[in-house]
């Protein structure tokens, strides 16, 4: 996936009229992001991963924030069917989320199990 | 309570005027309504939050120190102005200005939970956190541990287990204490560090002179760097045209500050979480993981839910309608018999208005009571135990092209009973678009009426084609259904229901107390809503048929359909044909006891179709039918689409699917006659 491919996907209303520049956790711009960044609806079920940004307009980040699907936290992908939703786990809880909405969201290996098991315990 | 009332022995609990309010606040699937219920009983009071199709519950609660209001605020993730009920509640907090909050937490989820409360306390200082579900943690090698996080959050505490009600009373004594002492909270809110606190102080700096009280400048900051649209409307209209591009201008530079807002929310919680929860046996494969094999598997998902609509249907068609027939036949028309018979020697209008207009009515609220408590039940029983999120998740790929979400599927396939069931069960949609998409797609699921109609009607129009007559315009019935799906989504709901994110909730077993709750609340709203405007529709509708007279042929029903008759030639319709499809308003079948009447057959449905053939050709038969199905609904289903949606939507409806009724209706006639169908007899 190019940068170019993740600009133009549908976001969403934008109070100020500009899209939102697509920063990492760590204040990162764009360009800048490790190219082991993948897209969430590209991880297949059972592996575990660090969700590294999101790609949508503010109402998708609040919503997956409130839900816990936040930069950093690590994500344990339970479904991922051709169609139709993705399931995710996030601390203690089921999250699932439409395919338009996970491929906004942006994910990255783990560094290693140890902290795997530490996110999502 | 004040000295007077000591004196004069008031017991506080039952004291006739409660002063102050308490407000009760959660996330979705936190128990919050088994705590309502057990903190009010049944002194309760349901309704709707002013403008808005959002339930609005309202108790009494018995403090100590005397009775206070308690509002239950509706269920939401976060408090950014997205939704109608993140609007609802963060003005309650705003301008009611509760004396105290009780906040339920989930201590399985506990940082879901923690979230929201970050964002409460940047309004509202006096909570008191209720920590649910501590027995479920345990079983899931969670131990939470109540004194820890209650001194990380500088706020009361209370374990609790709400089914079994748990630690009730010390969430009362702890909202009483901080009632008569705000001290003992002492919370504060997630704090910002570098660039954000900087841009922060800066924004709150310049609102600060201008936002209207009670909005606190600070949180309005917050919110413009969240992208909060109210929020942004407020602080234009408060900065004005000469103040507002500047901090425009800054709040685009700042755009991606919103991730420091959200991410310093989360440092926050996790602060707190992990004073307080230990994972001594983390990894236990729990019921849910288990059951969740099943129930969201791209095979046995669908297997289970056709087996769960299945079971719906047969409740439908094995208990609920014929329960309901038996009801009609043994008590509403024997009453409507003797009613008539002992009004014999009376003005025969005074037996006719009871009979037919007030016994009818008050016969059809009577007669939905246990049919919709079995199917309140039902769904109280599906979504309580969690099951109903994975129908929403198993069935979105199908809904959501017409817009609808997942969950509609159910309440939908309720409506091949009943319509009336249908439009009641759409309260399970958590969005308020996909709410009201659902209750205004629920008239074109062909109810058990309609397609009794069809059953006695298509063998008297088509004779051998009946059943490829029969199939066709039920048919019709679903595309004009995912069709005007589409148009609503396209329309009127654009990007309402864009973002499908949805939390799974654990499953656990149904509590029948807060069952029963739910059937009780909701069937008096029934009764004391829908149950006049059917009353009310009846007597109108017995009225309309029976004056001036003598008979149905010279009433103003009959005057209407010749009135109406220039619109029925398009159809092939004549003034009888118009006549039964109005009376149909009363109920669905009703269309055939007309249809006889009207044209000289009223000895059962043998003669009908005999006699029917003879008057109407199978063009405008057709037509008939076509707009029987597609025409607006029987008056309990307008009656509970205006309970549950307001007359405004109740009234797009209706002329949503009058339009659609018509034009189809000429349509097909036209067709017909133009493919050598007969438009006469």
């Amino acid at each position: 996936m190019t940068l170019d491919a993740r600009e133009t996907m549908p976001g969403f209303a934008k109070p100020f009229g500009k899209r939102r520049k697509i920063r990492g956790e760590a204040g990162q711009v764009d360009a800048t992001c490790p190219p082991t960044d993948t897209l969430l609806t590209g991880v297949p079920a059972g592996r575990t991963v660090r969700v590294a940004g999101v790609n949508g307009g503010y109402r998708l980040l609040d919503r997956l924030s409130a839900l816990g699907v936040v930069p950093g936290a690590a994500a344990r992908i339970l479904r991922n069917p051709r169609c139709g939703p993705l399931l995710l786990q996030v601390h203690d809880t089921r999250v699932a989320l439409g395919r338009g909405q996970a491929a906004k969201v942006r994910v990255a290996p783990l560094p290693d199990a140890a902290e795997a098991a530490d996110d999502a315990g | 309570m004040t000295p007077a009332e000591a004196a004069a022995g008031v017991d506080p609990a039952v004291a006739a005027e409660p002063r102050g309010t308490v407000a009760l606040l959660g996330q979705p699937n936190v128990g919050k309504s088994t705590v309502f219920n057990t903190l009010t009983g049944l002194r309760q009071h349901v309704g709707n939050w002013p403008g808005k199709t959002v339930e609005r519950k309202e108790g009494r609660l018995a403090l100590p120190d005397g009775a206070a209001r308690l509002i239950d605020l509706p269920g939401t993730y976060s408090l950014t102005a997205g939704s109608a009920e993140e609007r609802i509640v963060r003005q309650f907090l705003l301008h009611a200005d509760p004396d105290v909050v009780i906040f339920l937490a989930d201590a399985t989820a506990l940082e879901r939970g923690l979230y929201l409360l970050a964002e409460v306390l940047a309004l509202h200082g006096r909570v008191v956190v209720g920590l649910n579900r501590m027995d479920v943690a345990r079983e899931r090698g969670v131990d939470v541990d109540a004194d820890a996080l209650s001194r990380a959050l500088g706020l009361p505490v209370v374990p609790m287990v709400a089914r079994n009600a748990d630690g009730v009373d010390r969430l009362l004594s702890e909202a009483e204490a901080v009632r008569r002492n705000p001290a003992r909270c002492q919370a504060s809110p997630p704090a910002m560090q570098g660039q954000a606190a900087r841009v922060l102080d800066d924004l709150t700096g310049r609102l600060a002179p201008v936002v209207p009280a009670p909005y606190p400048p600070r949180w309005l900051a917050q919110k413009l760097l969240e992208g909060d649209t109210e929020a942004c409307g407020l602080a234009r209209d408060a900065l004005g045209r000469t103040q507002w591009p500047a901090l425009e201008a800054e709040l685009r530079e700042n755009e991606d500050l919103v991730l420091d807002v959200l991410g310093a929310r989360y440092a926050w919680v996790e602060r707190a979480v992990r004073a307080a929860v230990h994972r001594p046996s983390a990894g236990r494969v729990s019921w849910t993981d288990r059951l969740d094999r099943i129930a969201t598997h791209g095979v046995w998902g669908f297997v289970l839910l056709f087996a769960v609509l299945g079971a719906a249907l047969a409740l439908t068609f094995e208990i609920a309608l014929p329960l309901q027939g038996w009801l009609d036949a043994h008590m509403v028309q024997p009453s409507a018999a003797a009613t008539r018979e002992a009004l014999a020697g009376a003005p025969p209008w005074l037996g006719g208005l009871l009979a037919d207009g007030v016994i009818t009515g008050v016969g059809t609220v009577l007669t939905f009571l246990p049919v919709l408590a079995l199917f309140y039940v039902f769904m109280g029983i599906l979504e309580d135990s969690g099951y109903l999120a994975r129908v929403a998740l198993v069935m979105d790929r199908f809904m959501h092209g017409i817009g609808l979400h997942g969950k509609s599927a159910l309440p939908l396939t309720l409506g091949f009973g009943c319509n009336v069931i249908s439009v009641m069960n759409a309260r399970i949609i958590d969005s308020r678009a996909g709410r009201l998409m659902t209750i205004l797609l629920a008239p074109l699921v062909p109810c058990s009426a309609r397609l009794a109609v069809l059953a006695v009607l298509t063998p008297a129009f088509f004779g051998a084609w009946a059943s490829v007559a029969m199939i066709g315009l039920i048919a019709l019935n679903m595309l004009v259904l995912a069709g005007l799906g589409l148009l609503l989504n396209r329309t009127t709901f654009r990007g309402a229901e864009s973002a499908f994110v949805m939390e799974l909730p654990l499953y656990q077993r149904p509590h029948l107390r807060s069952t029963l709750f739910y059937v009780y609340s909701n069937l008096k709203a029934f009764v004391k809503n829908a149950g006049t405007v059917i009353v009310v529709a009846s007597i109108a509708i017995w009225a309309l048929s029976s004056f001036p007279g003598p008979g149905l042929e010279n009433s103003v029903l009959a005057q209407l359909g010749h009135l109406v008759a220039p619109v029925g030639d398009l159809m092939g319709f004549d003034w009888r044909l118009i006549a039964a499809l109005l009376s149909s308003f009363v109920a669905k079948e009703v269309a055939i006891s007309t249809l006889g009447i009207l044209y000289g057959a009223d000895g059962g449905t043998a003669a009908l179709t005999q006699a029917l053939p003879a008057a109407v050709g199978p063009a405008a038969g057709l037509a008939f039918l076509a707009v029987t199905m597609l025409f607006i609904p029987c008056m309990a289903t307008v009656a509970v689409m205006r309970q549950e949606a307001g007359w405004a939507w109740t009234l797009v409806s209706a002329v949503l699917l009058l339009a659609v009724s018509l034009l189809l209706g000429i349509g097909l006639y036209q067709g017909a006659v133009l493919l050598g169908l007969g438009g006469a007899p």
